[in-house]
């Protein structure tokens, strides 16, 4: 019992206060398309965006608290400059002029209006939609955790599979989530995506490179 | 350094995690493992938050009520392609969505052979149930708890009835069939509009419009119509009483808060701990009782799951200091001192 609570005690180290995801959602994730657009625009050579993105979210993963925070997205836009700047530092391969033209932090400041604000307009009916197009047993599995509320190991009894077998289809179905928020809240074909994602990168590789 | 893992592959490591950690507690080996891996690479912190973030979000799954069925929004999705995808998409990617679409056009087409004579549909929640209901023209209709509405389309006309409870409705444009809901004697008239109408048991009815614009009529033959502008409310006291709809403006951000209960949620700025144990009170058979009348003053604010009062009873009672006993339909909360 006594190492149960030390594991726990460690996981909530390394997993921060409980809030955050939920602050993250709110402030944070309803500015990432424009983030992305923002830093499309920059003219740097073989700045790696969804590299950027991820450490700027690190660096709000890792901060010791944030509700001193008076503009989450201000202070995003802040964080992904000075990454795109420090690249370009380090890179050493771009002039002073274009050093320059960064150093100059052109975040679009118009104010979110409280509808924009929210994750997207119509939440529900748009998670019931990405839901639908989930391939399969992914979408079986993820209706009977999410909408259903039931557990992994109880879905894994009821749809017969293993329990590990679960565990893929629910991580699946959250990336299948996240990646059609990353095209904007618009479910697309899984293709099509992949295709999307090779173009973004500048240097030559492709997302369907082997992983781990 | 060896090759540098790509952020795709951060990411789907990310999800891999989120779902270990929500199938059952970590062993002491997986939490090793975890900290390994967050080590590894600075990136990693940041696709876990967003992974975490995300899975916070499809948690208002459950708000989709047991009724959902995946099917109504692939046809929806598929048959009615909005103009911001762009008709000309190859095919690889597509053709399942296309396939589905064949197939729900033909659903559809023997829909309308066998109902030619449309009968009513009724749909109802119970206590501190939320559902989304997708009606046939691509309009949605979402039920707050204890709620009962009964939805009818006709040729020239998209009737819906609100008996009791609270609606949010959005309806696509059809200029050939008005939307009309009927509340009490009242009538709601749209053509493209979000809106929410509230017929609860102790206070007047109410009509919010969140987007676009909609036309109230006192009674089924009342020629003269109130407009109704987004954001505002008009307040419809019983229908005895002539000309007295009061309109007034609601803040979009209170308008937001007022409708958190779409994701199953209560959004609280500032109301009194009474206003919030009373707001609950709508969504389980737990009731909160606030037996200190200085602590039912107390101000809220926050984001709370709505039906749960026992975890909101548990958080106030943390930044109150207030003591909390529970019997079977109630939640008592007192101060310490």
């Amino acid at each position: 019992m006594q190492d149960r609570t030390k594991a726990n005690e460690k996981l909530a180290t390394l997993l921060g206060d409980a809030e955050r995801p939920h602050w993250f959602l709110r402030h944070i994730l309803p500015h990432e398309a424009m983030l992305r657009r923002w830093l499309a625009r920059k003219r740097a050579p073989d700045l790696d965006i969804d590299d950027i993105i991820q450490e700027s979210y690190a660096v709000l993963a890792k901060r010791e608290r944030v509700d001193d925070i008076v503009d989450p997205r201000a202070y995003l836009f802040q964080v992904a400059h000075s990454l795109v700047v420090r690249n370009i530092r380090r890179a050493r391969i771009v002039s002073i002029q274009a050093v320059d033209d960064l150093e100059l932090c052109d975040y679009p400041d118009e104010a979110p209006t409280p509808e924009q604000n929210a994750i997207a307009r119509d939440e529900l009916q748009r998670l019931a939609e990405v839901i639908a197009t989930m391939p399969g047993q992914t979408r079986e599995a993820f209706i009977l955790r999410r909408v259903r509320g039931m557990r992994q190991r109880d879905i894994a009894a009821r749809m017969g599979l293993s329990e590990s077998t679960v565990e893929k289809h629910i991580a699946r179905g959250l990336r299948w989530l996240a990646d059609w928020f990353v095209d904007g809240g618009k479910p697309v074909a899984e293709t099509s995506k992949k295709m999307r994602r090779k173009q973004r990168r500048p240097d030559g590789r492709t997302g369907n490179q082997p992983e781990r | 350094m060896a090759e540098r893992e790509t952020s795709q592959s951060v990411d789907r490591a990310a999800a891999d995690w989120v779902a270990r950690l929500d199938r059952a507690p970590l062993s002491d080996e997986d939490i090793e493992q975890l900290e390994q891996w967050l080590a590894g690479d600075p990136r990693r912190h940041g696709a876990l938050l967003r992974a975490r973030a995300m899975w916070d979000y499809s948690d208002m799954g459950s708000a989709l009520g047991p009724q959902y069925d995946p099917a109504s929004f692939e046809r929806k999705t598929s048959q009615i392609p909005e103009e911001k995808s762009p008709p000309q998409v190859t095919g690889r990617g597509r053709r399942p969505l296309a396939w589905l679409g064949a197939m729900a056009a033909s659903v559809i087409l023997t829909l309308s052979l066998t109902l030619t004579v449309e009968m009513p549909k009724a749909y109802a929640t119970t206590l501190g149930q939320i559902q989304l209901v997708p009606l046939d023209d691509g309009s949605t209709i979402t039920l707050n708890t204890a709620t009962e509405v009964s939805v009818q389309y006709q040729d020239r006309q998209r009737r819906v009835r609100l008996s009791h409870g609270e609606a949010y409705f959005e309806v696509t444009a059809d200029p050939n069939r008005p939307f009309v809901v009927e509340v009490d004697e009242r009538r709601v008239h749209a053509s493209k509009a979000a809106f929410v109408v509230r017929k609860l048991a102790d206070t007047h009815t109410e009509v919010i419009v969140q987007s676009g614009h909609i036309e109230l009529s006192a009674s089924p033959d009342d020629a003269a119509r109130t407009t109704l502008a987004a954001n505002s409310r008009a307040s419809l006291p019983p229908s005895a009483v002539k000309g007295n709809i009061l309109v007034d403006r609601i803040a979009p951000d209170q308008l937001l808060r007022d409708l958190a209960w779409r994701q199953g949620k209560l959004a609280f700025q500032g109301e009194t701990l009474a206003m919030a144990a009373s707001a609950f009170a709508r969504y389980s058979d737990v009731h909160i009782v606030v037996a200190d009348p200085a602590l039912a003053r107390e101000p809220v604010t926050g984001l709370f799951v709505a039906n749960d009062p026992a975890g909101f009873s548990r958080a106030v009672a943390q930044v109150f200091d207030a003591k909390l006993e529970r019997t079977e339909t109630e939640i008592v909360l007192t101060r310490t001192y």
